[in-house]
């Protein structure tokens, strides 16, 4: 190998340099080289940051944030917010333009079109399933076909949201829903969601409007509890990050991460978690010899599956929640009767099941009743559920319905919405002909 | 406490704080009561049990060094069993009883019971005597972690000790050597010379484990996020379908089942491995150096091949105190290879299919004897193993035969590994689901992500050293600045956490 010699000027050249420029020079270099340097971790972070995100987004990881705060109702979706739900069961959801996990759809309805809405909390928005199989789209396939329909374009849309009580059902409506004006629509009732009304407990999901009744019986709005949540330092972190949580993959997950260790904690301090305490493995072979029963939303051993985590035996503290804030709740439906019938639509109420066969019968009763007394359609779909006997397809995951359940529910609309169809496409036949 | 829990997270940075502030002095005593707390956050009592023969061994090696001593000096450090006094040979043996007594009692005694048990009903129904049927006693045992694995190392000590090499006469060195807790539950299996040597900072030795050295955090830091990201991101995801394919009561399809399979031939390599990396990546933190356990087994051109590349501690621990004990080459050399195998089986767990798993091991590797002695005898068959489609080939069998090998390994039975070699090989019978449901669980699931993530970090790190005979198990970013360096961790932390399920899982290693 052949060694290139330093030309003899070049060291004495540089040295000179180093005299003449003195300091001024070698802080220069500094400085520069110091920018350098910013400029390469600035460059790598970035570079680091957006390589992330990408692989993020292709995994569809860190997605599962798609609620935002929203003053009027509590919290809406994040409209066009793309979704991959592994939470329970598995979906890939697009949010609307207009904040429903549904397709898009005009405000204005062409004649020949038979529009439901669907309102409700998360067992209507159903992120366990794909839209192809929530009970929403399979009603509309199904009602699509069905001769009562007499042909026409039926529309069924979804605005059901995560962990809405009625009065956020309520507003939903009277903000959102009418517009669509839909012909009939079908307000979800899950079981116990009267004790939802109180106003007890913290969090995201506690902060919302409380009604109450006046005096006089009417119903009053009160966004205290709101308020004082956007003010604390959770609201203030949600409302200072809607941003990152609208738009970054990576502020998902380290949101589920930090969820997940809170709770960790909070299991520590309540002493049902050992710090440490992990490893309890006392074979000396696989202990998960019988295996999940469903993974990521597919059930692998149908049978196995089990829904353990209501109670199957009604809970007193539940009875007192639903004496005290029953009235609240009645007003609510009676106000969304009220706004059905001003935008000329038939109100259909449904009473959605829950897992493990589990039905609050009182508050079942009082929401019949309601119905037969303001001349409201009432169906039942616990019942359906509790005589169900397929064991080879299991109707939840762990609470929501899986798409046997879905399916389930969409046959029973199916059927038993013929009657009200009937009579609105009757109105409707009647209504033109009368104008004329 | 997991190398992958919150806990391990809050405990070694804190543990790393300490260590390196202390005085010198303290920072092996300090290491052996991290150590200690490590074990005993698991069943405080089975740290006594650690502590009980870490003493007995510590003594045994005192005093078979004693017997070395009292020898001609000529035998020193090259004497064979044969050759030991007498006294030294029944030193050692009393000290491998203990040893192997503690690992057969809680590892083994329900094992041994059932089987007698079992055999004794065979005797009963062959030979038509009239006698009740036999129950096996089962006691009430939990297997302490990291039992095999401290145990092993134990007989390592004392042989080598009884061979002539000098005891570790620092009981807090030799106390560390067995409870240093990034290798204290499943390994790698540590030499003693080489892990005390690095605690030898008297003037004049090399030891290097006090010295803080900014190259071995960021390859400590690096290994120990790499390992973390194979165990939670793939690892973890991995063994949802494993577990999932592997239930007994379920009848998959042909595809599934394949799935099912390969996936756990991923988990257990990303488990164990991922193990491995997080820790030598804590013990190069803290300025120590753990023997290598892998070098991509799944590209071994033969079954020897893939033993050379898996778990390397286990492979050389037993070539090293049974297999060469037994005879190694010099005669029968394919029964050694199969009796070595079997009881390397046998090592993993106390179950029959793991026996079969080892006996199967043992079966291929005497095959591969003979069949490299086949092809040494044939100019064609040699060319084509030069070639790069005979070496393909290769690799693709002996892939084949190590995933036949996992499914003795994790079936609940050998008959459930039978049925699934069958619906694998030659269909799935009636019962068999029509659809294809471990298929639609592997497309929703982020591991294929994590899986492509890792492929593309495997080759560029190891692109440049591909050619080079031994693929080091990736020990990446050593020219790259902290500038770099720092924001990637980052990625590869916020990555693992991001990819990982709901529930987190053991290390498969944990339960041997």
């Amino acid at each position: 190998m052949i060694k290139t010699p330093t030309p003899p000027n070049a060291k004495t050249e540089h040295a000179d340099a180093l005299q003449v420029g003195g300091a001024t020079g070698t802080n220069s270099r500094t400085k520069n080289k110091q920018i350098v340097i910013l400029a390469v971790a600035v460059s790598s972070l970035i570079i680091s940051i957006l390589m992330l995100e990408f692989c993020l987004a292709v995994a569809g990881v860190g997605e599962e944030e798609y609620l935002k705060r929203d003053p009027e109702i509590g919290w809406v979706m994040m409209p066009k917010k793309h979704i991959t739900w592994r939470h329970e069961g598995y979906s890939i959801a697009q949010v609307n333009s207009a904040g429903m996990l549904d397709r898009e759809f005009p405000l204005e309805k062409s004649k020949d079109t038979l529009r439901i809405a669907v309102v409700g909390d998360s067992y209507v928005e159903a992120l366990q399933v794909s839209r192809e199989q929530n009970f929403c789209k399979l009603l509309e396939d199904s009602l699509g076909k069905n001769a009562v329909a007499r042909g026409k374009n039926v529309e069924v849309l979804n605005f059901g949201i995560s962990a809405y009580n009625i009065a956020q059902i309520y507003l939903r409506l009277k903000n959102l829903a009418v517009k669509y004006h839909p012909d009939i629509v079908i307000v979800t009732e899950s079981v116990d969601a009267t004790r939802y009304l109180s106003p007890e407990g913290g969090g995201f999901f506690r902060a919302r409007p409380n009604f109450t009744l006046g005096q006089d019986k009417e119903l009053i709005c009160n966004y205290d509890k709101q308020n004082a949540w956007l003010q604390s330092p959770e609201g203030l972190r949600v409302r200072s990050t809607a941003w990152l949580r609208e738009n970054s993959h990576i502020w998902g997950v380290a949101a589920k991460a930090a969820e997940q260790a809170t709770m960790y904690m909070d299991e520590i301090k309540r002493g049902h978690a050992k710090f440490g305490a992990t490893v309890t493995d006392k074979k000396t072979t696989f202990e998960t010899a019988k295996g999940p029963a469903c993974v990521n939303g597919v059930f692998i051993q149908p049978e196995a599956t089990s829904s353990p985590r209501m109670p199957s035996v009604f809970l007193p503290r539940y009875q007192e929640a639903l004496v005290k804030w029953w009235p609240v709740h009645r007003k609510l439906l009676f106000e969304m009767k009220e706004e059905c019938k001003a935008i000329g639509a038939e109100m259909v109420l449904v009473r959605l099941p829950q897992v493990n066969a589990y039905d609050n019968v009182t508050e079942t009763k009082l929401l019949k009743r309601f119905a037969t007394r303001n001349g409201v359609s009432f169906i039942d779909a616990t019942k359906t559920f509790q005589l169900y006997k397929d064991k080879t397809a299991p109707l939840f995951y762990d609470p929501h319905m899986s798409e046997h359940g879905h399916r389930l529910i969409a046959n029973q609309l199916n059927e038993e919405l013929a009657p009200v169809i009937r009579k609105k496409l009757d109105e409707k036949a009647v209504l033109p002909s009368i104008s004329k | 406490m997991l190398f992958n829990s919150l806990s391990y997270f809050i405990f070694f940075p804190v543990v790393f704080a300490l260590y390196w502030l202390s005085p010198r002095a303290l920072k092996k005593p300090l290491l052996l009561l991290a150590s200690y707390v490590f074990y005993m956050s698991w069943i405080p009592k089975y740290g006594l049990l650690v502590a009980a023969l870490t003493g007995v061994n510590y003594a045994i090696g005192l005093l078979l060094a004693k017997f070395q001593s009292s020898q001609q000096p000529d035998n020193h450090a090259t004497s064979s069993v044969s050759r030991m006094s007498t006294g030294t040979r029944l030193t050692l043996i009393f000290g491998l009883a203990i040893n192997l007594g503690c690992l057969i009692y809680f590892k083994y005694v329900n094992f041994l019971f059932a089987t007698a048990t079992d055999a004794l009903n065979s005797c009963v129904k062959l030979f038509h005597v009239k006698a009740p049927e036999f129950y096996a006693i089962t006691l009430d045992i939990i297997l302490p972690l990291g039992i095999s694995f401290f145990v092993f190392e134990f007989i390592h000590y004392l042989v080598d000790v009884a061979k002539g090499e000098k005891p570790v006469r620092n009981p807090i060195d030799f106390a560390l050597f067995a409870a240093f807790f990034p290798s204290q539950i499943a390994g790698p299996i540590k030499r003693f010379e080489n892990f005390n040597a690095q605690l030898d900072t008297r003037s004049g030795h090399t030891g290097t484990a006090l010295k803080f050295r900014s190259t071995d955090m960021h390859a400590g830091l690096a290994l120990i996020l790499q390992g973390l990201f194979k165990k939670v991101a793939i690892a973890d995801n991995l063994a949802i379908l494993a577990n999932a394919g592997f239930n007994p009561a379920v009848n998959l399809s042909t595809g599934d089942t394949w799935i099912a399979v390969l996936a756990f031939t991923f988990q257990i390599y990303f488990d164990f491995s991922g193990y491995t990396d997080m820790g030598r990546g804590s013990a190069q933190m803290l300025g120590i150096s753990l023997p290598d356990n892998f070098n991509f087994p799944y590209l071994a051109k033969s079954i020897s091949d893939f033993w050379r590349r898996w778990h390397i501690s286990l492979s050389t621990w037993l070539r090293d105190y049974l297999y060469i004990p037994l005879g190694g080459g010099r005669a029968n050399k394919n029964r050694n290879l199969f009796l070595t195998m079997l009881l390397g089986g046998l090592w993993h767990g106390a179950a029959m299919h793991f026996v079969v798993w080892g006996a199967f091991h043992g079966a291929m590797l005497a095959l591969n004897n003979w069949y490299d002695s086949v092809v040494n005898k044939s100019t064609a068959l040699t060319k084509f193993h030069g070639q790069i489609a005979g070496k393909i080939c290769a690799c693709l069998f002996t892939f084949l035969l190590v995933i036949i090998g996992w499914i003795l390994f994790r079936a609940d039975t050998v008959t459930q590994a039978l049925n699934m070699m069958q619906t694998m090989f030659l269909g799935a019978g009636e019962k068999a689901a029509t659809s294809p449901l471990l298929w639609t669980a592997l497309t929703r699931s982020p591991v294929v992500t994590a899986l492509l993530i890792y492929c593309c970090y495997a080759s560029l790190c190891c692109l440049p050293k591909f050619r080079s005979e031994k693929l080091p198990e990736l020990q990446p970013l050593d020219p790259l600045g902290w500038t770099v360096r720092i924001p990637f961790y980052a990625v590869v932390a916020i990555a693992a956490i991001a990819f990982a399920p709901t529930q987190p899982s053991s290390f498969i290693y944990f339960q041997f």
